[in-house]
């Protein structure tokens, strides 16, 4: 990485740094050339990979999407990808509605305001199609 | 990490080629003192530095809202869920920093990272239970008084609700 640009801060100590990961680097180098495209179907990876790894394991999304309120496996599925969409917030195509809805049920969940969204059709829809692309090696 | 010979007075920014997030404008975030700088990048709302600059302490602080949220998978599903979800969510390094001769390149940093979420589940546990207890930011500090430390922990200075 070349150096673009340096700054003088007068009469201060001053301490910076950040946070240091790569979205698709947890089992790769930290290399910036692995960043999905926003948008892409590497992006909905990136979303769902603590989810698929840590979560679901032999789950799928279409069961995910139908537990109750305050089910452990959901709130953490949707904690997980509420967090993630922090950092990839692009559009997802056929998956989007399945995944914003995980991620709104993550956010009302934590802040405690409110009942989290019940899935409709093109939620379920959303997920049973992330499910047969996953089987299909979407993310493989 | 290595010593460096630039002067306390020099930051230097490193802003790489290829990150899409653009120019980060350099402020730096402190809970002690009148110092109005901070640090802002693409993902401010949910992660930030904080600089105790009367103990010299450099800290990243998880900010309130994404805490919680990041409380409610560990709580849900398991320690290594919310470690996975941290090197999920966090940023490339943008910015190098050196003070008083001591400090963090990008590429030390970038080296660095993963041992410091993966490394010890324990105090990263214990921290965040400690910073969802006391609706603080859970943070990872990485500097204080002049020498290099790793400790994960709660703090409230200089800590932000955040957004999601």
């Amino acid at each position: 990485m070349s150096r673009r640009t340096s700054l003088r801060s007068a009469g201060t100590l001053v301490l910076i740094m950040t946070l240091v990961a790569s979205g698709c680097g947890r089992h790769t180098s930290n290399d910036d050339a692995t960043e999905p495209a926003a948008g892409s179907h590497r992006e909905v990876c990136v979303v769902t990979e603590v989810v698929r790894d840590d979560i679901l394991r032999r789950g799928s999304f279409a069961e995910l999407v139908e537990r109750p309120t305050g089910d452990r496996k959901l709130i953490a599925a949707a904690s997980a990808i509420a967090l993630v969409r922090t950092r990839y917030d692009g559009d997802l195509g056929p998956y989007q509605a399945a995944i914003d809805h995980l991620a709104q049920v993550g956010r009302v969940n934590a802040e405690e305001q409110g009942a989290p969204p019940e899935p409709d059709a093109k939620v379920r829809a959303s997920a049973r199609r992330l499910d047969r692309d996953l089987a299909d090696g979407l993310c493989t | 990490m290595h010593d460096d010979h630039r002067t306390n007075r020099t930051l230097r920014v490193h802003a790489p080629r290829l990150l899409a997030v653009g120019l980060i404008s350099l402020i730096a975030l402190t809970g002690l003192t009148s110092c109005k700088t901070s640090v802002s990048w693409k993902l401010g709302r949910t992660h930030g530095a904080v600089i105790e600059k009367t103990a010299a302490r450099a800290s990243l602080a998880i900010y309130r809202k994404p805490r919680s949220l990041l409380y409610q998978l560990y709580r849900n599903g398991g320690t290594k869920a919310a470690q996975d979800a941290i090197w999920q969510f966090g940023q490339p390094p943008v910015a190098s920093i050196y003070v008083n001769g001591i400090g963090f390149s990008t590429q030390v940093l970038n080296q660095k990272m993963h041992g410091y979420i993966y490394g010890d589940a324990a105090d990263f546990r214990g921290a965040l239970l400690d910073a969802q207890d006391n609706h603080d930011c859970l943070a990872l500090t990485l500097i204080s008084r002049g020498a290099y430390i790793k400790n994960w922990t709660h703090k409230a200075v200089g800590c932000q609700m955040g957004s999601l």
